[in-house]
Order: structure tokens, then C-alpha cells, then sequence
């Protein structure tokens, strides 16, 4: 790993920091499981999370190691528009805000994504939202945690597996201690460490270099990425959008949040925390794009974050700490999404899998501990999935389209009364199946579109034919 | 390996690849010493400019527009250049372009106009009520 040679810390350096991390998340774990009492509390904080940290937590878990990581090179091939096009995952979070409040006041007792599936669509709806929901949780938090043990090889020379290992751990403790308590109040802290971090390298990038010498730089060198009709961008924008909506409106991790939150802030927190979103990709974005006029060369283009950063970071005298910064606020924010991923996945299991499929019903003595066991098997089967180093990620990505024909049935199952719920499932198969075929015929910047698109032309087409209300009976939908 | 030394590594992929975004990944064998050099030339230009001299074993390639460009690696600043590998950057046909930029308009404005709608229709209902 040479392209961040420059900046690497110490293997010793290296243990000492992310140990000393983790002593922190487990001991605020520790601290704040206290509160949780009975299953209610473990699982949903109470459902009396406030504004400041309802936004944060929601702002903090999509700040992922994909944002991070990601958004930077979104910014260096895809330009201008790759930009734009990340930050409009933000809109999926400022659109559920408006379904967190319709939640709420549908299923005030309501405790996962799950619960709304089989009321709204029976059975057969609620077995095809655990395949793909499950398939996209795995994929998700198996990325995170392969990201992690990459990261951890590429700054501190940590061997792949100890790191890898080691995050995941550290993330099973403190969600295992804690429940939703430990991951939202951690999620706060972590979330203020990433913007301060982001805020600290952005600001000492333009001091380096300025606007119109990127500007100029990127003009003569890498000019398709300032066109205004760039195919690949301007795609990637409406199929970035669809993914985080297809992600924010069916996901466990945001209807758990949804729940968890007091309901007359739900809507504020989620809009918030999309408001405070959006601007990160940019600004990750941008340091990326400083690049070029800086010399920095680019060998790897998913290290592209950390090779900007730890190379700005040197440039302004601060190499001796730029890979202790760095790994604090990529660590924050793996860690981030690895909980509630944790949390949220662990809540579907016991709540949908535990309780629905095999009809066993716990009291709150018995909860504690099966949730314990849950948590701790979705941590190893992570790590499992984990160890092979498999490109996993490509597995989140080709999850998009799946993801993607769930919009419209979450659409249409919180405010249409009656719908056609065979031709609602139809549409999502066939939508699935479509965009995974266009993201191999075609490319992976229309998969999810053209998921979404299927979807939404069936669950339309079941409003008007033979639309059926039973279902919605049991739902309490006016 | 070509003719002349340094090659890249990775030219059998980059001769059979059509980049659809303007994005090329170029791979050599890291050396000792001073380094390499790699320059890029557009087709039918007689510019051309040096993309990378160092030490790094590849360099990232973005923002290049339709067309066909080739690549060439030298060791040291007074080795001999390498065959050069030529790349073709297409995207996709404007017809393509357009009719997926259309659907996805309209599958975006639904989706957030029937929310809009949705959440609107409601507030009236529990005004009314």
C-alpha cells in the first residue's frame, strides 16, 4: 500500500488509537444500556429520542465509509454532476421525514419495517421485503466491515483480518451493551468528529490551492468532468436518488429511528438531518477534485478520500498527525453504520424471524438475552462473510434496483387505501430482475432507475385494477 | 511486456476495454530510481502531455471526453517509451442518453410529487376533521 505511505502511522500508533476508541464506545455503551430496562427501551430508546439527537443519529448513520470514501470518487470521475449526484441521496432522508410522521400516526406501536410489510402486503409481501432487505443489510454491513479492514492495513499496516476483526468487535460490545441507546448517542458523537474532520481538511485544501486554479486545472485536463451533458454523470444523478430513496424508505435502520423518535419531532429530526447531509458529499467531493493542482496522484480510485487527504494534510505541515486523523474519522464513520446496521438487523430477526415465523413470543426477562444471541450471530456472520475478503460491495451496489422497487410499494402502502397487493408484488420481481439485468447489459448508473421505473409502473396499474381494501383494513388507513 | 522495457500492466484489458465514462486506469510494475514517465496523446492532435512522473505503480485517468487518446510509459526521463496503448472513450448514444434522462425524470417526479400529494391530501383530511 504505497499510495498512502506518506502519511501511514505506526502499526503501534495504529492499535493504540482504534483501541482506544473502542474503550470509549464500549464504556458509553455500557453507560447508556443502563437505561434500557425492558425491550422497548433496548430496541427503540424509549420511542423518546429528541430533535438534537434524531437528526444526528440519522445524519451519522448515512454518513457511511461510502460517503466518505465514496463521494470523493464520485467527484473524480464523474465530476460536477458526480457530486450533485451523491448529495441527492439526502433527498431520500428529507422525503421519509414525511413518511416518518405518516408512520407514526399509522403504527404508533409499531417496531420494524417488517411489521408494515405483512400488514399491508400479508405474507407473501412480507417474505420478498426479508429477502431483499436482508440481502442489502448483509451486503451493507459486510462492506463496512471489509472497508474497515482495509482501511486499518492502508493507514497503520493492521493485517486485513486483526483489523477487520477488530471493528466489527468493538461494534458488537457497545450495540450488544447498549441496544439503541449506545448506537444513537454514539452515532451523535461520531457524527460531529466526521463533520469537524471534513470541515478541517477541506479548509486547509483551499488554503493550498484556489477555487479557480481547480477550476482552470480541471478546464484543461479533465474537461469532460465540468460538461454539462456528461452521460454517465447526469445518470448517475437520477439513479443515485432512486437508491436512496429505495434505501432510506424500506430499511430497518430508518424505520427503527422513525419509532424510536418522539413523534412530534420524527419529522423535524429526518428533515434536518437530510438538510445537514447533503452538503458533505460536496465537500468530500471538492477536497477531492483539488487533486489535479495539487499533484496528487490517484493510483487507486476507491482510495482516493484518504490518498487527498493524508497528501493535504502533509502539505500543511501536519503529517505526523494526518493518518491518526484520518483513521479517527473513517473509523467514526464505519463505525456509524455498523451499529445501527447491527441494531436494526438484529431487531428484524428477533421481531419478524423469532416472533412471526416461529411464533416465539418474549416477555422482557427472556428478550435481553435472546437479543444478546441475535446480535452477537449477525456480528459473526458478518465477520464469516467477511473473512474471504470477497468484493461484497458489488453486492450492495447490484442490490440497488432491488432496493429500488420497494419505493413505490412503501409509497402507496402508507397513502393509497386500496391497491392490487399481487400486481404491487409483481411489479417488485419484475422490477428486481430488470435492473439487475440493465446493471450488467447496460450499466450500473441505470439499475436502480430502471427498477424503480417497473415498480412504479405496476404498483400505479394496481390502484386501478381490482385494487383490494382488505388489507388496508388492518392497517387503519383512511 | 513490450518492446522497449516498462510496459503496462494492465494493456491487454485496456486495448479490449471501451470506457463509457472517461475514466482509465493506468497499471506498471513499481521501479527503483527515479521513477516513470507516462504521456498521453489525443488521436487526430499533435498535442500531447505528460500525466504522472514518479514513483507510484499506476495513476487514475478522469474527464476525458469521447474520443480516442493513447497512453505511453518510459523509466526515468531518458529510458525509451513503451508501444503506446491506444483507448477509446464512448458514451452512451445521445438517443440512450435522452430517452433514460426522461424516464428518470418522470419516475423521480412521481415518486415525490405522489408523496408530496399524499402528505398534502392528509394534512387537509385532519384540518377538516
Amino acid at each position: 500500500m504505497s499510495i498512502l505511505s506518506a502519511s501511514t502511522v505506526s502499526r503501534e500508533t495504529g492499535w493504540i488509537v482504534v483501541c482506544l476508541l473502542g474503550v470509549i464506545w464500549v464504556g458509553l455503551g455500557v453507560l447508556w444500556g443502563k437505561k434500557a430496562k425492558n425491550s422497548e427501551g433496548f430496541m427503540l430508546a424509549g420511542r423518546n429520542v429528541g430533535l438534537s439527537l434524531g437528526s444526528a443519529t440519522a445524519m451519522a448513520t448515512w454518513v457511511t465509509s461510502n460517503t466518505t470514501m465514496l463521494a470523493p470518487v464520485f467527484a473524480l470521475t464523474l465530476g460536477v454532476w458526480g457530486m450533485v449526484a451523491y448529495s441527492t441521496a439526502s433527498f431520500g432522508l428529507l422525503l421519509f421525514a414525511v413518511l416518518a410522521g405518516r408512520i407514526r400516526t399509522l403504527m404508533p406501536e409499531g417496531v420494524t419495517a417488517g411489521d408494515f410489510f405483512r400488514m399491508r402486503y400479508g405474507q407473501a409481501g412480507w417474505g420478498i421485503f426479508l429477502v431483499i432487505t436482508m440481502l442489502y443489510s448483509l451486503s451493507w454491513l459486510v462492506s463496512m466491515a471489509i472497508a474497515g479492514g482495509d482501511l486499518l492495513y492502508a493507514l497503520a499496516g493492521i493485517p486485513y483480518l486483526e483489523g477487520m476483526s477488530l471493528i466489527l468487535l468493538v461494534c458488537v460490545l457497545y450495540t450488544l451493551f447498549g441496544g439503541l441507546y449506545a448506537v444513537i448517542g454514539t452515532d451523535f458523537i461520531q457524527s460531529i468528529i466526521i463533520l469537524v474532520g471534513i470541515v478541517l481538511i477541506g479548509s486547509l485544501a483551499f488554503q493550498q490551492v484556489s477555487v479557480s486554479e481547480v477550476y482552470e486545472h480541471v478546464r484543461v485536463h479533465q474537461p469532460a468532468l465540468l460538461d454539462i451533458a456528461m452521460p454517465a454523470a447526469l445518470l448517475a444523478v437520477f439513479n443515485n436518488m432512486l437508491f436512496g430513496f429505495g434505501e432510506v424508505f424500506h430499511n430497518n435502520v430508518w424505520w427503527s429511528r422513525a419509532f424510536a423518535m418522539k413523534k412530534s419531532v420524527a419529522r423535524k429530526a429526518f428533515a434536518l438531518s437530510g438538510f445537514l447531509w447533503f452538503p458533505i458529499p460536496i465537500a468530500a467531493g471538492c477536497i477531492a477534485l483539488t487533486a489535479g493542482p495539487l499533484g496528487i496522484n490517484i493510483a487507486d480510485e476507491n482510495q482516493t478520500g484518504p490518498t487527498v487527504a493524508a497528501a493535504i494534510m502533509e502539505n500543511a505541515g501536519l503529517g505526523s498527525v494526518a493518518g491518526v486523523v484520518i483513521l479517527i474519522v473513517l473509523f467514526c464513520s464505519m463505525a456509524s453504520s455498523i451499529d445501527s446496521l447491527l441494531a436494526a438487523t438484529s431487531d428484524l430477526l428477533i421481531r419478524d424471524v423469532q416472533e412471526k415465523v416461529f411464533g416465539k413470543k418474549l416477555n422482557d426477562k427472556n428478550f435481553r438475552r435472546q437479543a444478546s444471541l441475535v446480535i452477537i450471530s449477525v456480528g459473526l456472520l458478518a465477520w464469516l462473510l467477511a473473512l474471504p475478503h470477497w468484493p461484497i460491495v458489488q453486492v450492495l451496489f447490484l442490490s440497488g434496483p432491488l432496493v429500488g422497487s420497494l419505493i413505490w410499494p412503501v409509497i402507496a402502502g402508507l397513502f393509497w387505501r386500496r391497491v392490487n397487493v399481487k400486481l404491487v408484488l409483481a411489479g417488485v420481481v419484475l422490477g428486481s430482475v430488470i435492473g439487475v439485468t440493465a446493471y450488467y447489459m447496460v450499466a450500473w448508473y441505470v439499475a436502480t432507475l430502471m427498477g424503480a421505473g417497473v415498480s412504479m409502473l405496476f404498483t400505479i396499474a394496481a390502484r386501478l385494477v381490482n385494487p383490494d381494501s382488505a388489507l388496508a383494513s388492518r392497517f387503519r388507513i383512511t | 511486456m513490450g518492446s522497449f522495457g516498462i510496459d503496462f500492466s494492465n494493456r491487454d484489458a485496456l486495448e479490449n476495454t471501451v470506457s463509457d465514462n472517461g475514466v482509465v486506469t493506468l497499471q506498471w510494475d513499481a521501479v527503483a530510481g527515479e521513477g516513470v514517465e507516462v504521456e498521453q496523446v489525443r488521436s487526430g492532435t499533435n498535442g500531447s502531455k505528460i500525466l504522472y512522473s514518479g514513483k507510484d505503480a499506476a495513476t487514475v485517468v478522469t474527464g476525458l471526453r469521447e474520443g480516442r487518446y493513447s497512453f505511453r510509459i518510459r523509466e526515468s526521463k531518458a529510458g525509451a517509451w513503451s508501444e503506446p496503448v491506444p483507448i477509446e472513450v464512448k458514451f452512451v448514444s445521445p438517443r440512450q442518453l435522452y430517452s433514460l434522462l426522461i424516464l428518470g425524470g418522470i419516475v423521480v417526479i412521481a415518486t415525490i410529487g405522489t408523496i408530496v400529494r399524499g402528505a398534502l391530501s392528509l394534512s387537509e383530511k385532519e384540518g377538516e376533521a
